[in-house]
């Protein structure tokens, strides 16, 4: 399966197992922007309750083929960066 | 489903008009797009840094396309009854002409 993981304006696809983790998802997006980040630099986060998820759980619990999650990274050593996703949905006209 | 290891993927930069980057498995994308292949292929400039633009495609438009691509790969020799794939009338006709660029 797939899971789309936002942030600003970006999106990454990443593609895993529903057995996959938490911490598996932060892998591949540390992969995919050239471990411009690492994982402990970053937190995935669910959207629709603002959970954030820890390294060790299983993705089945909280995603499933086509879910978003939201992804945060750390700025510096106490500041985050806020949840602010640039929507792609189509305006409604 | 996924032949190359996890720890040896690479990611390819999809950019759409807005400046929306999406980061695909570059195995998906050259599997299922001949364009994006044939892009990364040759010896263009997106294939040293693996990123392409596409000026001309939509965020939203981008997204639905990268969603077919996996869902294409996904569902590709399968023996199984394969679902179908949700389209809003209203993106068809860009959704089209950004299909028919990326041959796909």
């Amino acid at each position: 399966m797939y899971i789309r993981v936002k942030r600003r304006n970006q999106t990454y696809f990443i593609n895993c197992t529903p057995e996959n983790t938490a911490g598996f998802v932060k892998e591949q997006v540390a992969l995919a922007t050239k471990e411009s980040w690492k994982t402990d630099q970053m937190r995935l986060i669910v959207p629709k309750n603002n959970q954030v998820l820890k390294d060790d759980e299983p993705l089945a619990k909280h995603t499933e083929n086509d879910s978003e999650l939201h992804v945060v990274f750390q700025i510096s050593e106490n500041e985050w960066e806020s949840v602010d996703v640039e929507s792609t949905l189509v305006a409604a006209s | 489903m996924a032949s190359t290891p996890p720890e040896e993927r690479v990611y390819v930069k999809l950019i759409s008009a807005e400046g929306h980057e999406f980061f695909v498995d570059k195995e998906i994308a050259m599997k299922s797009s001949t364009t994006i292949r044939t892009m990364l292929e040759g010896h263009f400039r997106e294939a040293q840094d693996n990123i392409v633009r596409f000026p001309d495609i939509s965020s939203y438009i981008l997204e639905k396309v990268v969603k077919y691509l996996h869902y294409k790969v996904q569902h590709t020799d399968s023996k199984l009854r394969v679902p179908d794939f949700p389209i809003e009338p209203e993106i068809a006709l860009e959704l089209l002409i950004a299909a028919k660029y990326l041959e796909c």
